[in-house]
């Protein structure tokens, strides 16, 4: 009982961040989800940084849709390398 | 050399020349969207064609081609990322890329700057300063979240593949979120 207190009374920024990150990979276990619970209800910065972090990630999977093309070079340089290893 | 061999070696190059002419494209898209750098994404394709060649026999069509040529992709990038991650640090120190005791000031600081409202986010700009921002990750950081958030491998899996504890993994996810947000809010402006 006194630990989970002083958990929740010591629990910062810091904690509040590391636990935003680790919620997207992990569950959290109860009480770490009610200590920042808590803690987003008075944290408006920590809110923001939770949604940057959801952005972050979003564009991060925007990074697959683009399509690029083999340079004619590499294209070169890669069918050089099969005929290699094929000839070894 | 006998006949049948040479034939052999005449299908086989054959096969891989038509694999590259078809799915050339379609992994470096993919390897690309995965490593920091355009070069180093060529290197992977050409690692993944090569293993290929070998692995022809093995290779039986019970997938589509290009599904079995992007699993030996992936593995080459997780390859990429382990071999990284175990040099020793002091070898090969890169100035340009952040610190991971740098991230750990900047991810806290309650008043740090903000990516929220600033522009658009689909905008080519974002997209070089995102680029620009994962170059500079430390390659530590940046394999467990790129695989982490592009390929969705869980958390035991990462630690299974760079042979790190639970702890230490949640910390290298969460510094490569905090350091690429507080670098993304100084370069994105």
């Amino acid at each position: 009982m006194l630990r989970t207190l002083q958990y929740v009374f010591t629990f910062g920024c810091q904690e509040s961040l590391q636990l935003l990150s680790q919620r997207r990979d992990e569950p959290l276990s109860r009480l770490e989800t009610w200590a920042l619970r808590l803690h987003l209800l008075g944290c408006r910065t920590c809110g923001r940084i939770d949604r940057e972090f959801t952005l972050l990630e979003s564009s991060m999977r925007q990074r697959t849709d683009r399509a690029l093309q083999l340079s004619p070079a590499a294209r070169r340089r890669i069918r050089h390398a099969i005929e290699q290893r094929l000839m070894d | 050399m006998p006949t049948d061999q040479f034939r052999e070696i005449e299908t086989s190059q054959s096969d891989a020349l038509d694999w590259l002419a078809e799915h050339g494209d379609t992994l470096l898209s993919y390897a690309a969207a995965r490593v920091a750098d355009l070069a180093t994404a060529e290197d992977l394709v050409q690692e993944t064609f090569l293993a290929a060649v070998i692995a022809r026999h093995h290779f039986r069509g019970e997938s589509a081609t290009e599904t079995w040529l992007v699993g030996i992709l992936r593995r080459r990038i997780a390859d990429h990322y382990r071999m990284l991650s175990r040099r020793p640090k002091g070898v090969c120190l890169d100035e340009s890329r952040m610190s991971e005791k740098v991230i750990d000031q900047g991810a806290t600081r309650a008043n740090s700057g903000t990516i929220l409202g600033v522009g658009d986010y689909e905008s080519e700009e974002f997209r070089s300063a995102l680029d620009e921002c994962l170059q500079r990750l430390p390659s530590t950081l940046a394999g467990v979240f790129v695989l982490r958030v592009l390929d969705g491998l869980e958390v035991g899996e990462l630690c299974d593949m760079f042979q790190v504890s639970r702890g230490n993994l949640r910390v290298r996810l969460h510094r490569a979120r905090a350091g690429l947000r507080d670098c993304l809010s100084r370069t994105w402006l």
